[in-house]
């Protein structure tokens, strides 16, 4: 919750500073964005490419156990392009992008911008935080109608980190492993999964 | 094109990350740089939403949209999930989720 703080007072600090007039011009250039972008991308790679427990998580697979994120890729881009239906300026394409992000609002928000534009990525962010936020209040609910998965297909990439606290809490310890797992593979989706729903918009 | 350059960039980066994996400090370094890079692109979409006033005038709108499209992602996933549930119930339930060893 606290890493979530952060990076959100970094958004509400760029908006404020812009409001006030005092940032040099250089910082709108679009290009500094891309710049940015392509570097975040890289740095994501290596830390996917040099993380040993990824590849002994993708050993470790099983036809059961990899249902649980495909059921949240499912759910979370059908739901998501199915709701795109009542927001006229919103495409089928780009909603399933913003779904495609599972909860993990920092890079979903950056990528759906760079790729899309700020409304989108503003859009995307939101959502994602709305789907953190939902998971974390309304645990034992979700518990109690959807079954001990619920939490884990919420929370979606956030099952990881900040929302395994919760899954521990009302779904039973036992659930934490199907939690990581589900939690890691959505993580590495988003950077792939999004830009490719996006080049169909 | 973009999007061309943006998953050539992460392709790129696995490799040179494999490349390195002996190296357990390209793994940390990789991951204090990622949210440094994060911040870095957040705190520069709130400059560029804060200069958009399109964006701030409806900004009440595009709540109800990320609300709307929340709202679809979660349903589809618990009405999945909870499917999943039904079809796998007794096992998870017991062996604490499809992670039999």
């Amino acid at each position: 919750m606290k890493s979530s703080l952060i990076i959100l007072s970094f958004f509400a600090a760029g908006i404020l500073f812009s409001m006030t007039n005092i940032l040099p011009e250089w910082l709108l250039n679009k290009n500094l964005s891309s710049y940015a972008l392509y570097l975040l991308m890289l740095i994501v790679g290596v830390g996917v490419g040099s993380d040993r427990a990824i590849v002994g998580i993708v050993r470790q697979m099983n036809v059961r156990i990899i249902l649980v994120p495909l059921v949240v890729v499912l759910g979370s881009l059908g739901g998501a392009g199915l709701l795109s239906y009542f927001i006229y300026q919103i495409s089928v394409q780009e909603a399933m992008a913003v779904g495609a992000g599972f909860g993990y609002y920092s890079l979903s928000a950056v990528l759906i911008a760079g790729l899309k534009g700020q409304e989108l990525g503003v859009v995307a962010l939101l959502a994602n935080i709305i789907r953190e936020v939902i998971t974390l209040v309304m645990a034992p609910f979700l518990v109690r109608f959807f079954g001990k998965l619920a939490i884990i297909v919420s929370g979606g990439a956030t099952a990881m980190d900040t929302t395994l606290p919760v899954v521990v809490k009302f779904s039973g310890k036992e659930m934490a492993v199907v939690a990581i797992f589900s939690g890691i593979v959505l993580s590495l989706l988003v950077p792939v999964l999004v830009p490719f729903i996006l080049s169909f918009a | 094109m973009e999007i061309l350059f943006v998953i050539g960039f992460f392709i790129v980066g696995i490799f040179f990350g494999r490349w390195f994996h002996t190296f357990q400090k390209v793994k940390l370094v990789s991951e204090k740089l990622m949210m440094w890079a994060v911040y870095l692109l957040l705190f520069l979409l709130g400059i560029s939403v804060g200069h958009n006033p399109q964006i701030i005038e409806n900004f009440h709108t595009l709540g109800w949209q990320a609300f709307l499209l929340s709202m679809g992602a979660l349903g589809g996933s618990l009405f999945l999930g909870k499917l999943l549930m039904l079809w796998y119930g007794k096992s998870m339930d017991k062996s604490g989720g499809a992670y039999e060893k």
